[in-house]
């Protein structure tokens, strides 16, 4: 019966086999990754907006209604110094804005960067401690996501390490018309998606911690990972 | 054999972007709201109190053409376009030349009308190209998404189509195009910054026709 049914077998299995063993690597077009990434951080913007004014209705209703005590005047006006309150006012508002578009992309990056580790990790034998699961991410998760490897890897030994790229994809062509001050402020919003990409490929890998990304100069970027000491 | 300008214009018809290389006369700064507000440093305009003036990074006065050579900015015949008393102030002898705005729209509709005129008389597959004078040749590159390089350069350079090509395909997709804080296609905005002004000027720096 054995024989018979290898008589059937059609004579491209062999070469199905082959795939199924070791699949092509898929890739994907950098360039359709980038716009598509301009277009969720617009959306995510827009998004944020309409869910933060939903709220803030619903609360001011809630406070009319006498339910919840009223909010709290936004920053008392000083009106000696006018300017410089109507200015600091005006950052904190848009500092919201952009941490509700920083969490969703944060949300977002946890979960790609969860099933992406899934992916990549599949026929690797378990890590033996956490810097092995750090250096896994330096390299693979580095490479197939931003076709490069991490340029310089700290640690303290303690469950701290901060990774550095010294140019890093997705801020690399980040440049504006008001100079580089406004273009690093901006830029800021834009690793949000890469943070949460490694955030969630270490929780998916068991180790749970805080990936906090810096950018002191274009296109210079450091990340600073903070893994629990018991791993 | 020099290039003196580019232009760049968008599908709504607006002048997105300016850099000069070779001017005999400065450009003169837009009047306020005449152009977009980031199209180049040089030719914005002046805010009430003029102490940047025409000071910036990028416009260097650097004019190695003798006057009679280099392509001189469209003169207006009347001192009307001189607006702002600010401005006079900075121009000291009041200039005949028009501020930025009206020159960047009278080449657009040089090269509009040049074009629909070609398209006229030989055919939808025609394209305009360039044109010469005995003081500069304007060259045209036309995308089919409607933005528009416009390269002023010497009589006597061959062909800068393939010099615009290289600019669209290089720095403009890569940091006009796939710059997260550029908006294309947006009505009140430039597509000037850092990155792009650079790479299009190590550009134009690096050919063997630039002087």
């Amino acid at each position: 019966m054995a024989s018979r049914s290898s008589l059937h077998m059609n004579p491209g299995s062999g070469s199905a086999l082959a795939l199924l063993a070791d699949p092509p690597t898929r890739l994907i077009d950098g360039a359709a990754m980038d716009y598509f990434l301009i277009e969720a951080v617009n959306a995510l913007r827009a998004s944020s907006a309409v869910a933060a004014a939903r709220a803030q209705k619903i609360e001011q209703e809630m406070a009319e209604a006498g339910l919840v005590p009223p909010p709290p005047p936004a920053k008392p006006q000083n009106h000696r110094d006018s300017v410089g309150s109507t200015t600091a006012r005006s950052t904190t508002l848009v500092d919201e804005e952009d941490e509700g578009v920083r969490s969703r992309l944060e949300a977002i990056g946890l979960h790609v960067g969860g099933n992406f580790a899934e992916r990549l990790c599949r026929d690797r034998p378990t890590f033996g401690d956490s810097l092995d699961a750090i250096k896994f991410v330096c390299k693979e998760l580095w490479v197939s996501c931003w076709d490069k490897q991490v340029d310089n890897l700290r640690t303290n030994h303690r469950g701290v390490y901060v990774l550095q790229d010294n140019a890093f994809k997705p801020v690399v062509r980040i440049s504006s018309w008001e100079g580089r001050a406004e273009a690093l402020k901006r830029a800021k919003l834009y690793v949000a998606l890469p943070a949460g990409i490694i955030r969630g490929a270490l929780a998916r890998m068991g180790l749970h911690g805080t990936v906090i990304p810096e950018i002191t100069s274009l296109p210079h970027c450091t990340f600073q990972i903070k893994l629990p000491k018991n791993s | 054999m020099t290039i003196f300008s580019l232009y760049i214009y968008d599908r709504h018809c607006a002048c997105v972007y300016y850099q000069d290389w070779h001017r005999t006369k400065r450009p003169k700064p837009a009047v306020e709201g005449g152009i977009l507000n980031a199209v180049s440093r040089a030719v914005a305009p002046q805010a009430a109190d003029t102490s940047a003036a025409n000071s910036s990074a990028f416009s260097s006065p650097r004019n190695t053409l003798s006057s009679n050579t280099g392509f001189v900015v469209a003169i207006g015949d009347d001192s009307s376009s001189s607006s702002t008393p600010a401005q006079a102030a900075v121009d000291g002898p009041r200039s005949n030349a028009l501020p930025f705005d009206e020159e960047a729209k009278l080449v657009y509709g040089v090269i509009l009308t040049l074009r629909n005129m070609v398209k006229k008389l030989s055919g939808r597959d025609e394209q305009f190209t360039s044109y010469r004078t005995s003081a500069y040749k304007l060259h045209l590159y036309e995308t089919i998404s409607g933005y528009k390089f416009v390269m002023l350069s010497d009589p006597s350079t061959d062909g800068l189509r393939f010099v615009l090509r290289q600019i669209y395909n290089g720095p403009f997709v890569d940091y006009v195009v796939r710059n997260p804080l550029v908006t294309m296609d947006s009505r009140e905005q430039g597509i000037d910054n850092d990155y792009f002004r650079a790479s299009v000027d190590r550009l134009i720096r690096g050919l063997s026709v630039f002087a």
